[in-house]
């Protein structure tokens, strides 16, 4: 995805055992069957580069962020290569000295993340002495200097603060300093201000964009919102029901995007710039059992034809670093 | 054409107890504006600004404090229970969290038949309403049996939008009731909430977080903070010429789906953090956060008043327009 050589490159695929399948209205025990959740997505971070993971509700986005460290309940299938392992084949212990220290992440809801008993200190001084080995002073020196990289003013004060006690804005810069904590290389942040408001959602952002800047991070940023990737990232890629549907730098498309429904997704969200009514995407998602050997937005499509319900389209190069996977693509000749 | 009209609303809620003392939250201070059919009115501001308060007291579901809600020549607020019972089908309600508000043991039919039957409805004639309202919602009746797990986000609020328009209502709250859908949903709701709109002669107060859904489908706006009305006027006049510094900041914090506009753009920085709604600063309650703030603001609660074509209650208006 970016001409330095990627920091960590992965081809993944994620099914759950389901128990059961549902026939004709009536659930009956068949035994084994699978639901897949992601298939063959394949990206590379770099460092000092954003790659925005764009999807609503069903596309996968947040079992991608999961599978990258096993932490998904489901089967993980592909590789994911870091540092010259494939983290799908090491042991346990040895991803677990990976998960935090190499490879940190931020979740959508601050508030469930942190320990409601435990002091900011506590929280943030843990990341460093179980990673790092550092002794307490150091640990809390540490703390007071991440919390002051991520912009908190009066951070000797805050350290002794519980997260009720802070905002939402706040707390979610107190998950941002624990996942830098530890040096990371790699920040998987997920959903990371939908939970805020607008005001400080802003904040956030350029809060991160600035972090990968300045501490050369590789950064996964996985969002619903098309104005996040607008704003912050450097790539984007958009995800439908599990599968890779476009690719490519966030500029280029966004602008002028030759998947259907990566436009389809432009014209649906309301813009303040743009004035105009918003169109959405009639239908619904196919269910988890809906054959899969098509494309899968076909029936929500309004360029659909023949070959799309009966062949899945592959990934294929469109130039300037962006991939399609698309029979009818648009602007193409 | 008469609508809602409110005058003067203010919520509080007693909190603490046995060993903080009771205190008292004020979630909404002296707040009027009216509902007309037809139109629709967007209540916007940050969260804790007593958006959904002011919903909620319109139905009872928070207390009116002060103030009057007038309906038809009442005031809802002195109402006792089996009156407010006989005017509630008129005013309905659109929540969130469509999940969330729908009796997961209930299918989609006994479901959109519930309001009716608790206005004890004959049966003959909800069965016909329900099968009428599904066809306008855009809902098929092979659904009628089907529980809400086995819905999608936007079907599941399709039945929640069904429940509130059934009873005919006047007047409809609807209190972020797209914010819990994916964009490409959403788009279809807004559109089925302006036709119903159009339909049925609704006058709406809709309620969001999402600046650019609300200038969409709203005729006018209003702005809260700490749940005092910071600035009302028509939707594009607000949108194009906000003269309250706080309207222009929560604009100004709207992001853009292009990223060349994104880019480069420098967003105006917001100091500090919401003050506590516990104990809220004197004279006007932005000050602390704004950056024209001077000592006037500190002294004196500034009133609403006209400035260029909207209504701001800021000492600065003049030159913030």
């Amino acid at each position: 995805m970016c001409n330095i050589r990627g920091l960590i490159t992965l081809n993944l695929g994620v099914v759950f055992d389901t128990g059961q399948t549902r026939n004709t209205g009536q659930t009956r025990n068949t035994g084994q069957t699978q639901n897949v959740a992601l298939e063959d997505v394949s990206l590379t971070l770099c460092s000092g580069r954003i790659l925005g993971i764009l999807g609503e509700s069903g596309s996968g986005k947040s079992q991608l962020a999961r599978a990258l460290t096993r932490l998904t309940p489901g089967h993980v299938s592909g590789q994911v290569m870091f540092g010259g392992d494939d983290l799908l084949a090491l042991s346990e212990p040895a991803l677990n000295a990976i998960r935090g220290r190499r490879i940190a992440y931020i979740f959508q809801d601050p508030m469930t993340a942190l320990n409601p008993y435990l002091r900011i200190r506590v929280q943030l001084a843990e990341v460093a002495t179980t990673h790092l080995g550092l002794s307490r002073s150091a640990a809390r020196d540490r703390a007071i200097e991440m919390l002051d990289l991520v912009r908190i003013p009066d951070p000797q004060a805050r350290l002794n603060a519980y997260p009720h006690e802070l905002s939402g804005g706040m707390r979610q810069r107190v998950m941002i300093a624990m996942a830098l904590m530890a040096e990371p290389d790699i920040l998987i942040a997920d959903e990371p201000t939908t939970a805020l408001d607008a005001t400080v959602q802003v904040e956030v952002l350029d809060l991160l964009r600035d972090l990968c800047d300045r501490q050369n991070l590789a950064m996964m940023v996985i969002t619903h919102d098309i104005s996040v990737v607008a704003r912050i990232a450097d790539e984007v890629l958009i995800l439908y029901a599990g599968r890779m549907a476009e690719t490519g730098p966030v500029k280029g498309v966004l602008r002028d995007p030759r998947h259907p429904y990566t436009k389809g997704l432009i014209d649906s969200t309301p813009d303040l710039a743009r004035r105009g009514r918003a169109r959405g995407i009639p239908g619904t998602l196919p269910g988890p059992d809906a054959p899969r050997d098509r494309c899968l937005y076909a029936d929500r499509c309004p360029r659909a034809e023949e070959v799309c319900r009966n062949m899945q389209p592959q990934m294929r190069d469109m130039g300037q670093g962006r991939r399609v996977a698309c029979h009818l693509p648009l602007g193409a000749p | 054409m008469s609508g809602l009209e409110v005058r003067g609303l203010s919520v509080r809620y007693p909190i603490g107890g046995l060993l903080t003392g009771r205190r008292v939250l004020q979630a909404v201070t002296d707040v009027s504006f009216d509902l007309i059919p037809g139109q629709t009115l967007g209540l916007v501001g940050e969260s804790g600004c007593g958006k959904s308060s002011v919903a909620r007291a319109l139905v009872r579901l928070a207390p009116v404090s002060e103030g009057s809600v007038i309906w038809q020549g009442r005031d809802l607020a002195g109402l006792n229970e089996a009156q407010f019972r006989k005017v509630r089908p008129d005013i309905q309600m659109v929540f969130q969290d469509p999940f969330a508000a729908l009796n997961p043991r209930m299918n989609m039919s006994q479901l959109i038949a519930e309001p009716l039957v608790t206005q004890n409805v004959p049966r003959a004639q909800i069965d016909k309403r329900v099968a009428a309202i599904v066809d306008k919602i855009g809902l098929r009746p092979e659904m009628m049996t089907r529980y809400p797990h086995e819905f999608s986000g936007g079907q599941a609020q399709r039945i929640g939008i069904a429940r509130a328009v059934i009873c005919n209502p006047r007047v409809l709250i609807c209190d972020e009731a797209v914010s819990a859908l994916d964009v490409s949903v959403q788009a279809l709701i807004l559109d089925l909430l302006t036709a119903l709109q159009e339909d049925l002669s609704l006058a709406m107060l809709f309620i969001g977080h999402d600046l650019s859904v609300v200038r969409l489908i709203c005729d006018r706006v209003m702005v809260l903070y700490l749940g005092r009305v910071m600035e009302e006027g028509p939707v594009d006049t607000l949108f194009d010429h906000a003269c309250h510094p706080y309207t222009q900041l929560l604009i100004g914090s709207a992001l853009s789906t292009d990223p060349e506009v994104e880019r480069g753009r420098v967003r105006p920085a917001i100091r500090g953090d919401l003050p506590s709604p516990m104990d809220p600063p004197s004279g006007c309650v932005f000050r602390t956060r704004c950056p024209l703030a001077t000592g006037i603001c500190a002294a004196e609660v500034p009133v609403l008043r006209e400035i260029g074509g909207t209504r701001a209650a800021c000492h600065h208006a003049e030159e913030a327009l």
